[in-house]
């Protein structure tokens, strides 16, 4: 039960999270939107490791998110770059599954 | 630490630890804010300090942001019918939002010496800040403080060359 309820405050911090961040894009920086969108992953990620819906290559993910996501704001390219290798990353993560 | 020391030293927070920021020094933090220099010395601000863990905790998950969960805030609220009474802009006031970034660089500066982490925040929604912290609708949300002590020490951000910001006497064009 208390699980439960942590998974749901989670899920509903995430909720506000998304949607509070579609409204105040209108008015900030370009690179504010794969920021905000990637922080949302971050999150979900976290809160699937929380309740035990996550594995080894999710949590590396995850990790690497963190330790990398303030490229996104440095500048254009070094977003670009750190994306990138998180979406071919991603890619090798479904065609093994 | 002299001056420029904490200005050099001070960096944007964002873990903190769940370590309470105690009343005296959040009492401190505001004072060093209200004395601030403002526009015409309208001081048309209003803090609004939080510090309830469940209302910092409502506050970060409408705001995108706050990042980590800080111990407390100062919210920097602008009171608009003070502008009123003094005659002078309230909402779209340049100097005012000046003066609001003035107040929590002071926030900032004096947390940094106390030891404590602090991270400005515009990324909140003002009507959704106004309805969670009960604000009337003239005191209007400008700037959110972040404060805790952190979780680590933070690494030395990328600053441009002072020599590349720098001119004297008249603008120099290195690339005309």
């Amino acid at each position: 039960m208390e699980s439960e309820q942590l998974l749901n405050d989670r899920l509903f911090g995430l909720v506000c999270f998304l949607i509070t961040s579609a409204r105040g894009l209108y008015s900030e920086p370009e690179t504010y939107g794969p920021l905000r969108l990637i922080m949302g992953a971050s999150q979900l990620l976290r809160t699937m490791e929380e309740a035990g819906l996550s594995d080894k290559a999710l949590s590396a993910i995850a990790a690497k998110i963190d330790a990398g996501r303030r490229n996104i704001t440095k500048d254009r390219q070094s977003g670009i770059d750190f994306l990138e290798e998180l979406v071919i990353e991603l890619a090798h993560l479904v065609k093994e599954r | 630490m002299s001056i420029l020391e904490t200005i050099k030293a001070r960096r944007s927070i964002r873990d903190y630890l769940p370590t309470p920021v105690s009343d005296e020094v959040l009492h401190q933090l505001v004072e060093a804010a209200a004395w601030a220099p403002s526009g015409s010395n309208a001081q048309l601000w209003t803090f609004v300090v939080v510090q309830k863990r469940e209302n910092v905790h409502k506050l970060k998950i409408l705001s995108p942001g706050i990042i980590g969960e800080p111990a407390a805030m100062i919210v920097i609220c602008r009171d608009l019918e003070r502008a009123k009474q003094l005659g002078i802009a309230g909402t779209e006031s340049v100097s005012a939002w000046m003066s609001d970034g003035m107040a929590a660089q002071n926030i900032m500066l004096l947390a940094h010496e106390l030891g404590i982490g602090s991270c400005a925040v515009r990324s909140f929604h003002p009507r959704v800040v106004q309805i969670l912290l009960d604000l009337p609708a003239w005191i209007e949300p400008q700037l959110i403080v972040l404060l805790g002590y952190p979780t680590k020490e933070p690494t030395i951000p990328y600053k441009r060359p002072l020599e590349e910001m720098i001119h004297w006497e008249q603008f120099a064009r290195s690339n005309p």
